[in-house]
């Protein structure tokens, strides 16, 4: 499984929604599921999957698919 | 919290509407003694820009006690631009106290908080009102919002004669009288968790809060301890009550309840109120013999717990001094 999709199936099953949903343009606070607390949840699902810590300023900057995309490549593979 | 400085904190509160009274008392009043922290902090650029305020207490039941915090003051600035903040400050608070406890609580509190508590008690303390006066009732009060002019001078109307005569020897003084010390000591604890507070919390609480002003009403019984805190905005029509008491002080409890309405129908009171465990029989039963009435007043309780099977699922003795509740009219 590619990082992306490792990606795609990561945010889906935290956010509780079919893997055909997450596409880039999907963003903090436009669908429901993706709120205050299960954005945390998603930082800390992020850091477990990449090996990596996320800071607050990090968290509230990967606010959608597209810059956990980003995120996730900028770091070294494991 | 203790480590940020006082003036950052200061006006972090006072963007959210806190009065600058209100933040000296709640915050920084030295006579508040206490362990724990006060609350917890998001920094951003040295400026205070999410807080998760923290008001210590002790749980206590038969089973032993328990160190706990009461949440309040959860704000988080700009929160759409700062997505999760307010879950990490509510986490992080968790994770440090062990042991929090939030009763009521806004919009935010009811869409997250639930999702993260160890236990959600729905309807776990309800509101009881005894109308006085005319101003004391909801439909009245309705009516002379929207017409003033009509309504506003028949408010201090009188509804009932005053309550009926202590049948033991009750006293009252103004404050928070050092008796209640020792009934607060005493108070019954059953099996179920209630809050339990010193007589320097209710000191701080009920009688130091700047915005109110307080009587206490006890049996001058020692073997059955009993005594209420009866307080309401300064110079305001409606008035509130918590009270303590040992279960097989009943009867000391309607006297202490009675002689809490008589003073303040006689200081022109509208209305009476005030707050019980949907479960404490003892209480809701005095509080309705006295005459009280169930209010639309309904908050949920929620137990937020770093241990997820904390024995700890639900809280009784629940009244208007837990949590920030006393002053917020």
């Amino acid at each position: 499984m590619s990082t992306d999709d490792r990606i795609v199936t990561l945010i889906a099953t935290t956010l509780g929604i079919p893997a055909e949903r997450v596409t880039d343009d999907l963003a903090f606070s436009e669908t429901a599921e993706w709120d205050s607390l299960n954005h945390v949840n998603l930082m800390v699902a992020l850091e477990q999957a990449l090996h990596t810590e996320i800071d607050e300023e990090r968290m509230i900057q990967l606010t959608s698919v597209r810059a956990i995309r980003d995120f996730a490549a900028e770091q070294p593979r494991s | 919290m203790s480590a940020v400085p006082a003036n950052l904190l200061f006006e972090h509160l006072r963007q959210y509407g806190l009065p600058a009274e209100i933040i000296n008392w709640k915050y920084f009043d030295p006579g508040f003694r206490h362990s724990g922290e006060r609350g917890w902090v998001w920094l951003k650029e040295d400026k205070v820009k999410g807080l998760i305020g923290l008001l210590p207490f002790t749980l206590a039941s038969t089973a032993g006690r328990a160190a706990c915090a009461w949440t309040c003051d959860w704000f988080v600035a700009d929160a759409a631009r700062n997505p999760g903040i307010g879950a990490l400050l509510l986490k992080e608070a968790i994770e440090q106290e062990g042991l929090l406890v939030t009763l009521g609580g806004n919009e935010a509190t009811a869409r997250m908080v639930p999702r993260m508590a160890a236990h959600a008690v729905d309807a776990a303390a309800v509101g009881l009102t005894l109308p006085l006066r005319l101003g004391g009732l909801q439909a009245y009060r309705a009516l002379a919002a929207r017409a003033p002019g009509a309504f506003g001078s028949l408010s201090k109307m009188p509804l009932r004669p005053r309550g009926g005569r202590p049948n033991v020897g009750v006293r009252t003084e103004a404050g928070i009288a050092p008796p209640l010390a020792e009934v607060l000591e005493s108070a019954t604890r059953g099996a179920a968790w209630s809050p339990v507070y010193d007589f320097d919390y209710v000191r701080w609480q009920l009688e130091r809060c700047p915005v109110l002003e307080s009587f206490t009403v006890y049996v001058d019984d020692r073997s059955a301890p009993a005594a209420a805190v009866v307080w309401r905005p300064k110079r305001g029509a409606h008035w509130r009550m918590a009270y303590w008491a040992i279960d097989t002080g009943a009867e000391h409890c309607g006297a202490v309840i009675d002689e809490a309405v008589n003073r303040v129908y006689a200081l022109g009171a509208e209305s009476l109120s005030a707050l019980a465990g949907r479960g404490d029989t003892v209480s809701l039963g005095c509080l309705r013999a006295a005459g009280f009435r169930e209010n639309a007043l309904s908050l949920p309780l929620y137990v937020l717990a770093r241990d997820r099977n904390t024995p700890i699922e639900r809280v009784s003795g629940l009244g208007y001094a837990d949590s920030d509740l006393g002053y917020r009219f």
